[in-house]
């Protein structure tokens, strides 16, 4: 067994995930671990892989979109993978910018109510 | 029963924009109690008062349970005090977990940007046009 691979349990610890977690992104196929048995051992390439799931998880990325991002590497390598992802990134900019826009204006209304409610109360 | 007051589910769908799936879940959860006779459901003006505060008070992002405690408040003879003090510590609370719900977003965004950024000097450095 190579040293260098990370088995599941470390995987967990490494990134910070349920076991759940690791499990069902290996059922959807972003992640293939090395099987031995009922070991599963996970090299560079998976561990990448995870890096870029979980960032795109934080950008609010849909995992299919992320597994068919991950697809263009193994086929088309680094740049066209960037150069998708420079056109995600644009997309969800503008949702994540919409989103602010959402949340602020439900921030002053609610800063609205609180000053009306309190001026009844007193 | 004829009156002018009474609204059908399908007036009140369109009335406030809701689906009736939605109604009947409210009328389960007993926020709002329409006079039902036989499979049909008729709307009250005081259906559609609760309503409109059910409505409003998703928006802010009050629970189920937080609107169905303020919407009994109303029918206490206290003037509305109790109703105005929970709705003034409801949006007091909502305030303080939407605005770390936008330094988050912000904190996002901002390394989106970078990401972008970075991704764009990579593409500089190899020479290849930004693409549409």
């Amino acid at each position: 067994m190579n040293d260098s691979k990370l088995t599941f349990k470390e995987m967990c610890a490494k990134f910070e995930v349920t076991p759940r977690t690791l499990r069902y992104y290996e059922y959807i196929e972003l992640l293939q671990p090395e099987r031995h048995g009922r070991s599963r051992y996970y090299g560079p390439r998976e561990c990448a892989r995870m890096t870029l799931i979980l960032r795109g998880r934080k950008f609010g990325f849909q995992l299919e979109e992320l597994r068919q991002w991950l697809l263009i590497y193994d086929k088309e390598g680094t740049q066209t993978q960037m150069g998708v992802f420079l056109n995600m990134a644009d997309r969800k900019l503008v949702e994540l910018e919409e989103q602010q826009k959402l949340l602020d204006e439900t921030i002053q209304e609610l800063k609205a109510l609180r000053k009306t409610t309190q001026a009844l109360l007193t | 029963m004829i009156d002018e007051d009474i609204m059908t589910i399908r007036q009140m769908c369109e009335a406030f924009e809701v689906t009736a799936r939605t109604l009947r879940f409210y009328e389960a959860k007993e926020l709002i109690s329409p006079i039902r006779q036989g499979q049909k459901r008729l709307f009250t003006k005081r259906d559609r008062a609760r309503l409109k505060l059910i409505l409003r008070g998703k928006k802010f992002g009050f629970s189920l349970e937080d609107i169905r405690q303020l919407l009994e408040m109303y029918y206490m003879e206290d003037q509305q005090a109790t109703q105005l003090t929970k709705t003034f510590q409801l949006a007091n609370k909502r305030l303080e977990e939407l605005k770390i719900q936008r330094d988050e977003l912000d904190e996002t965004i901002r390394e989106l940007e970078a990401q972008i950024e970075w991704g764009a000097e990579f593409m500089r450095s190899k020479n290849i046009p930004p693409t549409v």
